[in-house]
């Protein structure tokens, strides 16, 4: 049961994803594109500063296509069925909670792919760049977290679209107008309530998913490839 | 278990528009029970509720002798379900479906799926998507027989279907059948369609099951007759009165549509002081016209 | 600083005008450039001025509220009445742990007050006769926001001890603390654009004197960077050489020698080490952490001996204050250094842990998906 509900995720998915494996094994090479040697003058020498500015500048770029191929695998999961209507899916002798939770081992095991590629990129990378003293590459780790971060995204986008479309509507909706009026609202209890002057809620929410014991934690970290 | 699906005292409301009143409805095991009602009647909603797909307000539903929603696993196990609409993954090829699908089948026959992807003219390495309607229909088909179902619920199963087609589909059905005993709840509005396959037909009209008989009963016991000089409120009549207009222009004759008829009962003229001019046996068709006639609000007498 | 008030503005001219030589209307731009250099020090004096008169302004406005004398040490600690407690707890702590073990003798220290307050009421507090250092938080903020403020204005009172000296002044350092975050001290180290640095970092003890300008003057620079490194020195800091734009463009184009000519012809018109101390590869905060380190390893006395040395060179005075040679004192530190480097993913298995959970838990959500599909 399992092995066809992962082909089938595989053969929802694949037209999207292997840009996406691409782009996870391409772009940690990328981000060491020409550290690997003194650059033509009048390029900046190779110092850690410059290791360090590089990998500063594309450590936002490894948690976005975590983020993103979180996403597309979770809507990708479930998209079939929410086109059926569910009709098919219902008709089959599982309960539902087994059929969900196939469906997750499916894209579980699919959210490895990128993540391997990743970490065959990231060591690439690593191993083609010398390295000034005092800095390290973390092709593991950075790996690690980008699993994770896929992961993590992938399960909160699927138990969300694993709803009927009026719930996932209704959480969507109620983020989106807490975004919008609470600062407002942050801004009308700050007058009575101290506690409101020092804490915007709205901030202290997102905060809250990527701070300590968030969902979003595993984010919070470093995404350096190269770092002291 | 004497019945395949039982539902008792069913009820469930959409909205003011639409609402499934109190269905209580009896598929005898091995019967091929044709539920028929125009569209919009009920007919899906009913069948989704039978397999678990809707809940109903009130109400109980039996299927094999097991309870829905609880035995809802065990029941589709030996359900083969052809929706209305084609619900398969349409980028999935033929083989690719039947391989999915087989995989949540204990019981699947991997040769007779073979022999009906023949039988059928499919062609496994097919997209579904780029397969005809009358295609997808035979897929259909085949996942809900392979699987070696002991109850197939078919929801319009032959809708929109070229009459080649709708008869390979039918036929497969039968022969199906006759070799195990399943039972069959067919839905359709084409009425002429069940006439030939089903043992008992049950009729929906705007959410309420408002016949449910053995179609020999229900073939036989339709007629229409001409009657002269009938009492204006025959309320003694041992027949249900289906409908009863007045027979082209001739005041004293009228036409009469009735259901439950006997020949025994045409004494009851004599002694009402009528007299039957005319017997017409009236085909399936006919009668399930007359009957959702009769089972709504009354329009004013017809001239 | 000195903000552009009609006081200030008087000041700036009068100092203008009270200059050697007043510009004739006539000059060439490079004799205008030679005659603004000149100004820089009268006008840094003027704005000197205007804060001393500021900050005699301010201490005139006494304000007396009851206040409670604790003495930590060789600190006098003001505290508003009921927070004395608090005060004893917190900057005794700072003191036993942090400064008790080198920290003998501080002539402003000594005169200095602190004034300490960790409560919702806010009260402000000043005097004409001392100067007064100032440490609140509000109740909701915690102990080490307030461990942080003590250590902030012990260190301010040390670096007025240091500010006339040699030391203080050629050698300026960020801090007389402890490191808040010595990561970021490893930090700082490790992308030091030097090769001198990158060879402190190797081990050599040498180049650790070269990568924190301890050794003399002459030719440093040509020690401390290579001919690359030293045209990233002058992109970097471009502004500075602003006046030479087309000298600056060579250089920023890959003329090295444009380069080392800019640099000479700015630092040769500062010759003191003060001037120059934005080239030193290591920056102000590490070298307060080799400060730091050298008057822990000194241990008791080791601020005494640092003032005693502070009128010699900053190399001298490190080595007295900690008692070592340069070499041992530059090998420790890179020891201390390296032991400092940060973990960079050291929550990462809890991470992955809470992540887990919060994945089971999202699966066990997402099990609940409901099979009532129509309504």
């Amino acid at each position: 049961m399992y092995q066809p509900m992962l082909f089938l995720h595989w053969k929802q998915i694949r037209a999207a994803l292997l840009p996406l494996v691409v782009a996870a094994f391409a772009l940690p090479l990328l981000s060491v594109q020409g550290l690997g040697s003194l650059g033509s003058f009048p390029a900046e020498p190779i110092g850690a500063y410059q290791f360090m500015m590089n990998s500063g500048w594309w450590a936002p770029v490894f948690p976005t296509l975590a983020a993103v191929i979180g996403v597309t695998l979770a809507l990708s999961s479930w998209n079939w069925d929410h086109q059926l209507n569910h009709v098919y899916a219902l008709s089959l002798p599982v309960p539902r909670w087994r059929y969900a939770a196939l469906k997750m081992g499916a894209g579980v095991v699919l959210a490895f792919v990128p993540a391997l590629a990743f970490w065959g990129g990231a060591h690439l990378a690593a191993a083609s760049v010398a390295l000034p003293p005092g800095l390290h590459a973390y092709p593991n780790a950075l790996a690690v977290r980008f699993l994770f971060s896929v992961l993590v995204s992938y399960a909160v986008l699927f138990a969300m679209a694993a709803g009927t479309v009026r719930t996932t509507l209704v959480l969507v909706t109620a983020l989106f107008v807490f975004m919008l009026v609470g600062g407002s609202a942050n801004e009308f209890l700050g007058r009575h309530f101290e506690y409101f002057q020092r804490v915007n809620v709205v901030e202290a929410f997102f905060q809250t998913l990527v701070s300590r014991n968030g969902p979003f934690e595993v984010f919070s970290g470093s995404w350096l490839l190269i770092d002291v | 278990m004497n019945s395949a699906i039982e539902l008792s005292g069913l009820g469930w409301r959409a909205d003011r528009a639409f609402s499934l009143r109190d269905i209580s409805l009896r598929v005898p095991v091995g019967s091929i029970y044709g539920f028929l009602g125009p569209n919009g009647s009920g007919k899906t909603t009913t069948i989704r509720m039978c397999l678990g797909m809707m809940k109903p307000d009130r109400g109980e539903i039996r299927v094999l002798g097991l309870d829905v929603p609880r035995d809802l696993p065990r029941i589709l196990a030996k359900v083969g379900y052809v929706p209305e609409r084609p619900h398969v993954y349409p980028a999935l090829t033929v083989a690719e479906q039947v391989r999915y699908h087989a995989s949540f089948f204990k019981p699947w026959d991997e040769g007779w799926a073979k022999e009906l992807m023949e039988r059928l003219g499919l062609d496994p390495t097919r997209k579904i998507s780029r397969m005809s309607k009358g295609e997808t229909g035979k897929l259909l088909l085949l996942l809900a027989l392979s699987q070696r179902p002991s109850l197939l619920v078919l929801d319009e199963p032959t809708d929109g279907l070229d009459p080649v087609v709708r008869r390979d589909v039918l036929t497969a059905v039968l022969d199906y059948v006759g070799e195990t005993n399943a039972s069959v709840l067919i839905s359709s509005h084409l009425v002429h369609e069940l006439e030939r396959i089903c043992d008992w037909v049950g009729v929906m009209d705007d959410g309420a099951l408002i016949a449910e008989l053995p179609m020999q009963v229900f073939k036989n016991g339709i007629k229409r007759i001409k009657v002269t000089g009938a009492p204006v409120e025959p309320t003694d009549a041992p027949f249900t009165i289906l409908s009863r207009d007045r027979a082209n222009g001739t005041p004293a004759t009228e036409t009469w549509v009735v259901r439950g008829w006997q020949d025994s009962m045409r004494a009851w003229f004599e002694s009402s002081g009528a007299v039957l001019r005319d017997i017409v046996d009236l085909d399936l068709e006919d009668g399930f016209v007359e009957l959702l006639r009769s089972s709504r609000p009354k329009t004013p007498y017809r001239s | 600083m000195c903000r552009l008030t009609p006081r200030c503005a008087a000041l700036v001219l009068a100092a203008v005008l009270a200059a050697p030589g007043a510009a004739p209307a006539q000059q060439t731009e490079q004799e205008l450039i030679q005659h603004l250099d000149t100004l820089v020090p009268l006008l840094k004096d003027a704005r000197r001025r205007a804060s001393a008169a500021q900050i005699t302004a301010r201490r005139a406005r006494d304000v007396h509220i009851p206040l409670d004398t604790l003495s930590i040490g060789p600190l006098t600690v003001l505290v508003v009445p009921g927070e004395g407690a608090a005060a004893q707890d917190v900057v005794g702590g700072v003191w036993e742990r942090d400064y008790a073990p080198w920290l003998d003798a501080s002539p402003n220290l000594a005169e200095d007050r602190i004034f300490f307050q960790w409560s919702a009421d806010v009260v402000e507090y000043s005097s004409s006769e001392f100067t007064v250092r100032v440490v609140q938080g509000a109740r909701w903020h915690t102990r080490g926001y307030m461990e942080t403020g003590v250590r902030q204005v012990i260190s301010q009172s040390l670096r007025e001890d240091l500010q006339r000296t040699p030391f203080g002044g050629d050698w300026a350092v960020s801090a007389v603390r402890p490191p808040d975050d010595p990561a970021l001290i490893y930090r700082q180290a490790v992308l030091a654009s030097s090769h001198s640095a990158r060879a402190c970092l190797d081990g050599d003890p040498a180049a650790c004197l070269t990568a924190f300008g301890l050794k003399p003057l002459d030719a440093l620079l040509a020690d401390q960077y290579t001919p690359e490194e030293r045209l990233l020195l002058v992109r970097r800091n471009g502004s500075l050489f602003a006046r030479a734009p087309v000298e600056l463009r060579a250089c920023v184009g890959g003329d090295l020698a444009e380069c080392d000519r800019l640099l000479a012809d700015m630092l040769g018109r500062y010759q003191s080490a003060q001037n120059r101390l934005w080239t030193v590869p290591f920056g102000a905060d590490v070298r307060a952490s080799l400060l730091w380190y050298a008057l822990v390893r000194g241990g008791e006395g080791a601020w005494g001996r640092l003032l005693a040395h502070a009128d010699e060179t900053a190399l001298a005075a490190l080595e007295a204050a900690s008692g070592l040679t340069a070499n041992t004192l530059m090998r420790e530190w890179r020891g201390w250094l390296l032991e400092s480097r940060p973990v960079r993913h050291a929550g990462l298995g809890t991470q992955v842990l809470k992540g887990s959970a919060w994945i089971l838990l999202l699966i066990a959500l997402a099990a609940r998906s409901t099979r009532w599909r129509f309504a």
